[in-house]
C-alpha cells in the first residue's frame, strides 16, 4: 500500500484503502455487517432508511415503524484483501437478495483506525 | 455430480488432508450461502415472545400461487383444503356458486396459465432414505433441546459459550456410538475449527456440486423447520441478554451435514439424487375445479358480504354522522378481538373507540419492576430504540414493603422448590415428602379456582395493590428514557396517524390488550402482537403519561394539535379473555371527573357482558359465524342455552383449559378508514381496524406508515393463521395434550420431535377435525384517495409485491369517487 501526500505543507498523512458501499434491506443488514466484523473491519457506517430507484422500482425511506424492509446504506473502509473478501460474500449473498454494492479506491487518514 | 458410497469413503480420506493445506475458503461466501438459504423458514421466537407470523415468509417473492406449490414440495405441506371440503362449503351456502362460476371461467379462459420451477428433488440422498434421515433429525431434536435448554435441566453442556458446533465437535468424538467405525472416528476427531471451514468440507464430501449447495442447504434446513426457525429468530437476536448462549444457522448446518455423514457411512444407505421440475398448473383436471379457486371464491365471497357493508354506510348517513363522545374517547389496538369489545362499548354508551397498532407508537422495551429482564413492546419489524423501567407510584409507596416481603418469600420459595426437586440427592426425597402437599395444591386449583371467579372483589383487588408507574423520562438516573423531543415525536405521531388530532374529550383512554390463561406455555399467543407478544396495558400507561405531560402539549400544540387543558389521558387494558377493562386512573383526584370514571367502568361493565355473549354466540353457532352479520342474534333464536357468563371467565382461571379464547381466529380483513363506515355492523371479531383520517392526512405519510408497518403486521398473522389451519402438522403446534414443554422456550411433541413453532390445534379447530373458521387471505380495505393508494405503492416496491403476488387482496374506499374500488 504506497503512501502519498495530499500537500506539500498539509502535514495530512494519507494512504489508500478500499472503500465498499452497499445497500440491503434491513433484513440483511445483520449478515453484512457479521461479514464485515468477522473479516476483522474496525468499524463501519449504517445510514438506515435509505430511499430510491433500482431494480425492483421505488424503495421509498419513510418507513417509521418498519426496519426490515427498508433499505441500509452500509459503508466500510478497509484494506484490499479484506474488502475483497467480503465483496465475495456480498456477491454471493446478491443470489438470492435485492441490493447493490460499490467499490472505491479512497485516502484515508488515521490508517491505524482502518486496520 | 452424484455420491456413492465408494466416493464418501474415498472423500472421508482426501478431503480433510486436502483441507489442512487449503484454508481458501472464504468465510463470507459462506455466510452468505447460509443466509440465503435461510429464507426458507422464517423466525420463530421463544414461546415467552410467541407472536403469529407467516411460516413461509420467504416465498412472498412468488406470486401465491406458485408459492403453495414450492411450499407443497419443500415441506410436503397442504396449502389448500381437500375439494370435498370446498364442496360442503358450496352446499352450505359460505361459497357464494355465482363467484365460484365466474372464476371458473376467469382461470380456463386463461392460456398462459403454466409455469416451471425448477427445484432439486428433496434432500438428494437423505428424503428417501427413511432410517438415515430420522437418525438424522432425532440426533438433531436431542441436540438442539440440550444445547438451546438455559434453564430447565442442572446439568448443562459443556463449554457452550464456544458455540454450537464446538461443542457438538468435542461431544461426539466421546460418543460410543460414532468411534467404533475407526476411520469415522479419526475423521470426526480432525474436523476443522471453524463453522464455515466445516461447513464447506462437508457439503465437498457429501459430493453437491458447486450449483446446488444452496438448494442442498434450504432442503436441510426444510426437514427440521421448527428448530431451523427458532435458531434463526435467536441469530438475529444475538447477545440478547436473556440468554447466555449465541447459536446461529451456520454452526446449526455444519453440524445436521456432518451428522448426514456419519448415518450415511454407518446406515450404508444411499438413494441416487435426480433433478425434479415442479409444474405449476391452473387448471388441474378437465372438468374439475382447482382448489385454489375454490379458496378464491371463498375469500371473494366475504369479501363481498363486507363491501356490501361498506357500500351501504358509504351511501347512507351512518358515515357523516357525528359520533357522540360526550364520556371518552378509548383507543384500541387494531386486533380483530377489539372489533367486538368496540361494538359493544359504542352500542352502551356515548364513548367514540378508534383503533390503532396496540404498541402506540412507541418503540420501547418494558422492564417490569419484577422482571430479570425488559421485554421489547413494539412490533417485532422494528427494534426498540428505548428501554421504559416501572417505577412505583407515590401514592402506593406505602404498600410498598409489604409487597417486596411477599415477593422475597415467594422467590425464596421457587427457589428452594426448585433446588430440592432437581438436585440429585433430594429430588427422589422431595417427590414423596411433598407429593401430598402438591396433591392439594391441585385439588384446590381444580375445584377452588372457580370460587376464586364467582367470590372476586374488585374493589379489595385494587386496594391492596401496589400501582407501577412508567418511568418514561431520560435522567442520569434512567439513561435508556425518552427525551422531551421524542416524546412529542412519537406521541404526535400516534395521534396522526389514527386521525386523532382535533375534538379531544374530557378522557382519552389509550386501551392495550392482554389475555389471562393458566398453566399455557402459549399464553403469549393470545397477547397483543403489536406489542412483540406481551400484554399492552404498559405502553397504553406510558404513552398516556406523555401525552399528559404539559410541555409536551405544549411541542404538540406548536405543531398544530391542540388538546385541551381538561383533557385527560389514561391508559388501560383490555382482558381478551374475561372482556373486562381496568383503567389505570390513580391519578384522577377530581371528584367529578372521578365520578365519570366510575360511570364509564360501569357501561364499561355491561359492555363487557355484552360481548362475551357475542363471541360465545360466534363459537358455538355455525349459523352466526358463517357470515358477517349487520343485524343481532340472540341465544332464543338460535337456540342456544342461556350464556353462562362465569363459566367464560373461569376459562382465565382453569389450568386444564386448553382453549381459553380464540385469539385471531377467522381473521379475514384490514380495514383503514373511518369506523363509521363499519358502524353498527357485527364483524363477529374478524377485521382488523385502524383509524384513519384521509382528510388530515393530504400528504399520505400516515397512510404510508400505516400500510408499512401495521398492514404487514396483520399479513403476518394472517398467514399463520392460514398455514396453521391449512396444515395444522407442518405449520402449526399439534395438539395441545401431548406438548411437552422444553427448556422454558419451545414446546415439542412427545418427547422428542422438531420444536412446535405455529399456533396450536386448539387454537383453530373446534375438534381433531373441525376448523372453526375456513382460513383464508387477508382483504386490505383503504378509505383514501385511489391516487395516495397508487403513489404509495408504486414508491413501496415492496408493499406493492404483496398484492399484485396476491398474497394480499386491496379495495380503496375512495371518497373522491365515493365507490369501493377492487385493485385485485
Amino acid at each position: 500500500m504506497s503512501e502519498f501526500k495530499l500537500a506539500k505543507d498539509s502535514g495530512i498523512e494519507l494512504n489508500e484503502m478500499l472503500k465498499l458501499e452497499v445497500v440491503v434491506t434491513g433484513d440483511d443488514q445483520e449478515t453484512v455487517t457479521t461479514m464485515m466484523k468477522d473479516e476483522g473491519v474496525t468499524g463501519y457506517t449504517v445510514i438506515p432508511h435509505v430511499s430510491g430507484y433500482g431494480h425492483y422500482g421505488h424503495h421509498e425511506g419513510r418507513m417509521l415503524f418498519n426496519d426490515k424492509s427498508s433499505f441500509v446504506l452500509i459503508m466500510v473502509v478497509a484494506p484490499e484483501n479484506v474488502i475483497n473478501n467480503i465483496a465475495e460474500g456480498i456477491e454471493a449473498l446478491f443470489k438470492g437478495k435485492s441490493g447493490v454494492m460499490f467499490i472505491s479506491e479512497v485516502s484515508v487518514a488515521r490508517v491505524t483506525y482502518f486496520s | 455430480m452424484e455420491i456413492t458410497l465408494e466416493k464418501l469413503d474415498k472423500a472421508l480420506k482426501t478431503e480433510r488432508r486436502k483441507f489442512k493445506s487449503d484454508s481458501s475458503v472464504n468465510k463470507s461466501v459462506v455466510k452468505a450461502l447460509v443466509a440465503n438459504a435461510s429464507s426458507i423458514v422464517n423466525t420463530a421466537p421463544p414461546l415467552k415472545n410467541f407472536i403469529a407470523d407467516n411460516p413461509t415468509k420467504g416465498f412472498e417473492d412468488h406470486d401465491f400461487l406458485e408459492a403453495t406449490k414450492l411450499i407443497e414440495k419443500y415441506f410436503k405441506a397442504k396449502c389448500f383444503q381437500d375439494r370435498e371440503q370446498y364442496q360442503k362449503l358450496v352446499a352450505d351456502g359460505e361459497i357464494d356458486p355465482e363467484i365460484l362460476r365466474s372464476l371458473t371461467e376467469k382461470y380456463k379462459k386463461e392460456k398462459s396459465n403454466t409455469a416451471e420451477i425448477k427445484i432439486l428433488a428433496p434432500n438428494l440422498n437423505l428424503r428417501s432414505s427413511g432410517d438415515t434421515l430420522d437418525q438424522v433429525n432425532n440426533y438433531t431434536n436431542q441436540f438442539c433441546a440440550g444445547f438451546l435448554d438455559e434453564t430447565e435441566s442442572v446439568w448443562g453442556m459443556p463449554q457452550r459459550e464456544k458455540g454450537f458446533y464446538y461443542v457438538w465437535k468435542n461431544l461426539i468424538v466421546h460418543d460410543p456410538k460414532f468411534t467404533g467405525d475407526s476411520k469415522l472416528k479419526s475423521w470426526l476427531g480432525s474436523l476443522p475449527a471453524s463453522p464455515e471451514e466445516s461447513l464447506s468440507l462437508a457439503l465437498t464430501v457429501l459430493g453437491v456440486a458447486e450449483d446446488d449447495k444452496l438448494e442442498y442447504l434450504r432442503l436441510s434446513l426444510s426437514s427440521l423447520p421448527g428448530w431451523a426457525s427458532y435458531i434463526k429468530w435467536r441469530e438475529a437476536h444475538e447477545h440478547w441478554d436473556h440468554f447466555k448462549y449465541d447459536v446461529n444457522l451456520l454452526e446449526y448446518l455444519a453440524v445436521r451435514l456432518h451428522l448426514e455423514i456419519v448415518f450415511l457411512k454407518m446406515f450404508k444407505s444411499y438413494v441416487p439424487r435426480k433433478e425434479e421440475s415442479v409444474t405449476i398448473t391452473r387448471q388441474e383436471k378437465e372438468g374439475e375445479i382447482p382448489v385454489h379457486v375454490y379458496q378464491e371464491a371463498l375469500e371473494r365471497t366475504y369479501q363481498k358480504q363486507l363491501t356490501d357493508i361498506i357500500e351501504t354506510n358509504l351511501i347512507g348517513e351512518a358515515n357523516s354522522q357525528a359520533v357522540d363522545k360526550s364520556l371518552a374517547q378509548m383507543i384500541f389496538c387494531m386486533d380483530v378481538r377489539s372489533e367486538g369489545i368496540r361494538r359493544s362499548i359504542e352500542s352502551v354508551s356515548t364513548v367514540e373507540t378508534l383503533g390503532a397498532a396496540g404498541f402506540f407508537g412507541l418503540p420501547v422495551s418494558y422492564k417490569k419492576y419484577d422482571e430479570e429482564f425488559a421485554e421489547d413492546t413494539c412490533p417485532v419489524l422494528i427494534k426498540p430504540v428505548h428501554k421504559i423501567e416501572e417505577m412505583v407510584h407515590p401514592k402506593t409507596l406505602d404498600k410498598f414493603a409489604d409487597f417486596q416481603f411477599t415477593k422475597s418469600l415467594n422467590d425464596l420459595l421457587i427457589k428452594t422448590y426448585k433446588s430440592l426437586k432437581t438436585n440429585v440427592g433430594t429430588s427422589f426425597i422431595f417427590a414423596e415428602a411433598a407429593g401430598i402437599l402438591y396433591m392439594a395444591m391441585m385439588l384446590s386449583k381444580t375445584f377452588f379456582s372457580k370460587m376464586k371467579v364467582l367470590f372476586k372483589d374488585n374493589n379489595k383487588k385494587s386496594k391492596d395493590k401496589v400501582y407501577f408507574d412508567a418511568n418514561v423520562d431520560l435522567s442520569a438516573s434512567n439513561p435508556s428514557g425518552l427525551t422531551l423531543k421524542e416524546q412529542v415525536f412519537f406521541s404526535e405521531t400516534a395521534l396522526r396517524l389514527m386521525g386523532l388530532t382535533k375534538n379531544f374529550s374530557e378522557f382519552v383512554i389509550f386501551t392495550g390488550h392482554g389475555s389471562t390463561t393458566e398453566n399455557n406455555p402459549y399464553a403469549a399467543a393470545l397477547d397483543c402482537g403489536a406489542c412483540a407478544g406481551q400484554h399492552g396495558g404498559d405502553n397504553a400507561k406510558a404513552v398516556a403519561k406523555i401525552l399528559n405531560n404539559p410541555e409536551v402539549r405544549k411541542e404538540i400544540a406548536n405543531n398544530g394539535i391542540h388538546i385541551p387543558e381538561n383533557t385527560v389521558f389514561l391508559g388501560a387494558e383490555h382482558d381478551t379473555t374475561t372482556d373486562e377493562i381496568e383503567i389505570y386512573d390513580i391519578d384522577i383526584v377530581d371528584p367529578e371527573k372521578r365520578q365519570r370514571i366510575d360511570m364509564l367502568k360501569s357501561k364499561l361493565g355491561i359492555a363487557a357482558t355484552i360481548n362475551r355473549e357475542s363471541r360465545e354466540l360466534t363459537n358455538v353457532s355455525a349459523k352466526v359465524n358463517k357470515k358477517l352479520h349487520t343485524g343481532s342474534v340472540n341465544t332464543e333464536e338460535l337456540g342456544i342455552d342461556e350464556i353462562d357468563h362465569d363459566k367464560i371467565i373461569f376459562k382465565s382461571q382453569d389450568w386444564s383449559e386448553t382453549r381459553p379464547e380464540w385469539g385471531l381466529t377467522g381473521n379475514i380483513a384490514f380495514f383503514i378508514g373511518a369506523r363509521g363506515l363499519l358502524k353498527g355492523s357485527d364483524l363477529r371479531n374478524r377485521v382488523f381496524m385502524h383509524s384513519y383520517d384521509w382528510e388530515g392526512d393530504t400528504e399520505g405519510s400516515a397512510l404510508e406508515t400505516i400500510m408499512s408497518a401495521p398492514m404487514v403486521v396483520t399479513q403476518c398473522i394472517n398467514g399463520q393463521y392460514y398455514f396453521s389451519s391449512m396444515d395444522n402438522v407442518n405449520f402449526g403446534s399439534g395438539s395441545k395434550i401431548t406438548h411437552n414443554v422444553v427448556g422454558d422456550f419451545g414446546v415439542i411433541q412427545g418427547n422428542s420431535s422438531d420444536l412446535q413453532t405455529g399456533l396450536t390445534l386448539q387454537s383453530i379447530f373446534k375438534d381433531d377435525e373441525t376448523l372453526l373458521y375456513n382460513p383464508q387471505r387477508l382483504c386490505v380495505y383503504i378509505q383514501a384517495p385511489l391516487s395516495r393508494v397508487e403513489d404509495i405503492l408504486d414508491r413501496n416496491a415492496n408493499l406493492k409485491n404483496l398484492f399484485t403476488r396476491n398474497w394480499l387482496y386491496l379495495k380503496v374506499i375512495c371518497p373522491i369517487e365515493n365507490k369501493i374500488i377492487t385493485i385485485n
